[in-house]
């Protein structure tokens, strides 16, 4: 076929109907004929579909309803699935009580890709492993919105896998651990589940879903971790183990400032209260707990004092791991680094989109042995605002703070050096630019990132690099940082946006990268055992980490089956070694990848060994 | 009077150089290294033990002044926001 022999052609096609649909309709116009498959008759395709009226539904001509969910979201609409003639897509999907109409997507295969790529599918791992689904082991997910309801986190017989929920978001009652939130233990779960609305019965479940999001979160973290599949069909990848979820809330906000131009669900203090949490209910437990959170700013060396407080309960006992998502911004210039002469300057040129609302923050980092004086530059280049070290600066508009730099002296945790700068939105947007001056230069070497804004991100607008990208919290000695990779595609590419390492000390991370591109698992308020109905896809390092818990869950219970105990350093051992290669071609360290591509089989094997 | 938070060389940087100062008896939580096992400042309610030298608490921000000064406090981190990696 040749290009230029091509024509276009302009159907009439109602324009909210879903892609797919779309499609058989524009096929059906043109007179293709569908072919007959094992659920489908001629000219008939497969739907799911969201109904106010299921008695309507039900009498629409030809239509062939296969399975009816009540109740399945909270506005009591129902979802079906059926059957229904290609020629009538467009009459139905115009009735007024349906809400939604899709056509079944094959996702079985794609589910499949985490637990299949990574070999950690249960008919991939070792011969003779006694992993058993990594039912010795607790996994703990510190995320937002838990579908305690949703089938893959059940047993068979209807009741809860979770051993317990903390939401540190309600308010603090007798029990509510460090009198923070509200404790759901096992039985308290179970009873809920056995009322009309468990979610009610409760006081706590995921919220209603967002117009551009499909199912939260935590629900889908969970379930690549460790759903079942009794739900969706396919399992994550410790399906047996059981399942503590902290729903993490932010404690301290401030109503003005930098902390509140950035959409944040937890904080750092509430995050290390979560992970003690989770250790103290596992107890004596193996347990593996994902944290897929991040931030951009920090030292990036892994001495903050959340960075120093996991390591620290990594190390207290055996049987312990955290892994930590890298983070999705390489690419997105929110990283600068270079170095400043010795009585010279250095300029950073921070762009301010003019469409963006909020404030902004940026953090620079250098050597204690260094002093660097910092001036401002506004976009129509007069300079406005110069800090020594060891000195603080504002600009005033009246009583505002519009401008904040702070050139710190010996940070508390590492002795280095740091200027921060803080950019109120009154202020113009356009390219700003950061002016460092040697005042005493040794090494001059700095690097600088501008801290998270997902309502409008300012960015470097050169000279940047990608590299040094990994989360604020990313960067911790005991951790295991994952770093996103696509499963489906041939060849097995980075995801575009996997952050990079170095730490800025140094360090080789992130350990290892895994499936994070485009991942099928449970979606919230979904409550149906029909496979098509029950998942949402989702991509981020955010897909990656939790892979890699469960395979941290598969190895601490096979060890455990052996009665060997693993610190978390022989654990992230076991998986860095295993890290598959091609890619990452060679054999050293790579920015990204990591070590390489996880493997669930190779980690295990690692552990069956005396 | 408000409390700078950019005046305490032991506060770890949180990542909101607050602009503005934040009144004297807000409570704030933090994250406290301390030099001594098992020392709590004065007027800081301990809420999670990491260790017997790491803790995270909550106290009043007219306090940190008197936290700055105590040599047995090595630093605190005050809670900083952190989003999905989605």
């Amino acid at each position: 076929m040749k290009l230029d022999e091509l024509s276009s052609e302009t159907l009439k096609i109602i324009p909210n109907l879903d892609p797919h649909l779309k499609n058989a309709v524009a096929n059906a116009k043109k007179g293709d004929k569908r072919d007959p498959s094992s659920s489908t008759a001629a000219d008939e395709i497969a739907v799911i579909a969201k109904v106010t009226d299921l008695d309507s539904w039900n009498k629409l001509n030809r239509v062939r309803t296969v399975t009816s969910i009540d109740g399945t979201a909270r506005d009591n609409t129902t979802i079906v699935t059926a059957r229904i003639p290609v020629s009538m897509i467009e009459a139905i999907r115009q009735e007024k009580f349906v809400v939604s109409l899709k056509a079944a997507r094959p996702v079985r295969p794609q589910l499949r890709k985490t637990i299949e790529e990574t070999k950690s599918r249960e008919d991939l791992l070792p011969i003779g492993n006694h992993t058993d689904g990594g039912s010795r082991a607790i996994v703990g997910i510190i995320d937002f919105g838990f579908d305690f309801m949703h089938k893959n986190f059940r047993n068979k017989d209807g009741s809860t896998r979770a051993l317990a929920i903390w939401d540190q978001n309600a308010p603090a009652g007798p029990g509510s651990p460090f009198g923070l939130g509200r404790l759901h233990l096992k039985e308290k779960i179970d009873a809920a589940l056995l009322k009309p609305d468990p979610f009610s019965a409760l006081g706590y479940g995921p919220p209603e879903e967002m117009p551009d999001e499909e199912g939260t979160h935590g629900t889908h973290v969970a379930d690549i971790a460790a759903g079942n599949g009794l739900g969706s069909g396919v399992p994550g990848v410790a399906p047996k183990a059981d399942i503590i979820f902290v729903e993490i809330s932010t404690s301290d906000i401030p109503a003005n400032g930098p902390g509140a131009v950035r959409s944040s669900l937890g904080d750092s203090v509430q995050l290390l209260e979560a992970i003690r949490f989770i250790l103290d209910q596992a107890g004596d437990r193996p347990c593996s707990i994902n944290v897929s959170l991040a931030t951009n700013g920090g030292p990036h060396d892994g001495s903050t004092l959340v960075e120093q407080g996991i390591d620290r309960l990594l190390t207290q006992a055996p049987n312990r791991a955290v892994t930590i998502a890298a983070g999705n911004t390489f690419g997105v210039g929110i990283h600068a680094a270079g170095r400043v002469p010795a009585d010279g300057t250095s300029d950073l040129f921070w762009s301010v989109p003019s469409d963006d609302s909020t404030s902004n923050e940026l953090e620079l980092w250098y050597r204690k042995g260094d002093l660097f004086a910092v001036e401002i530059i506004a976009p129509d280049g007069k300079s406005v605002l110069r800090a020594e070290p060891n000195e603080t600066k504002t600009l005033q508009a009246g009583n505002k703070t519009v401008m904040l730099v702070d050139n710190r002296i010996g940070d508390p945790n590492n002795g280095d050096n740091m200027i921060g700068v803080f950019l109120r939105r009154e202020l113009p947007p356009g390219r700003w630019t950061v002016r460092l001056h040697g005042v005493s230069v040794d090494d001059g070497r700095f690097h600088a990132w501008i801290e998270r804004d997902d309502i409008g991100q300012s960015i470097f607008d050169g000279p940047f690099d990608d590299t040094h990208t990994l989360g604020s919290i990313s960067c911790g000695h005991e951790t295991i940082v994952v770093g996103s990779y696509d499963a489906h595609q041939e060849g097995t590419p980075l995801s575009e946006d996997s952050s990079s390492g170095l730490t800025r000390d140094g360090r080789p991370k992130p350990e290892v990268c895994a499936p994070g591109r485009n991942v099928f698992a449970a979606r919230s308020l979904t409550r149906t055992d029909v496979p098509h109905v029950g998942v949402t896809h989702k991509s981020g390092t955010s897909m990656a980490a939790p892979a890699v818990a469960g395979i941290a869950a598969l190895i601490l219970s096979e060890a455990n089956s052996n009665h060997r105990s693993l610190t978390s350093a022989e654990l992230r051992k076991f998986v860095k070694d295993a890290a598959r290669r091609n890619p990452p071609s060679g054999t050293n360290f790579d920015l990204r990848f990591g070590k390489g591509r996880v493997s669930g089989a190779a980690s295990v094997r690692a552990a069956m060994m005396p | 009077m408000g409390i700078s938070l950019d005046n305490f060389k032991k506060v770890e940087f949180t990542g909101t150089a607050r602009p503005e100062p934040i009144s004297a008896d807000r409570t704030l939580t933090a994250i406290f290294k301390v030099t001594e096992a098992d020392y709590v400042p004065p007027k800081v309610h301990v809420r999670a033990r990491i260790d017997s030298m790491m803790f995270t608490g909550s106290f009043v921000a007219g306090d940190l002044w008197e936290l700055e000064s105590d040599q047995r406090v090595i630093s605190l981190a005050i809670s900083r926001p952190l989003g999905l990696s989605e």
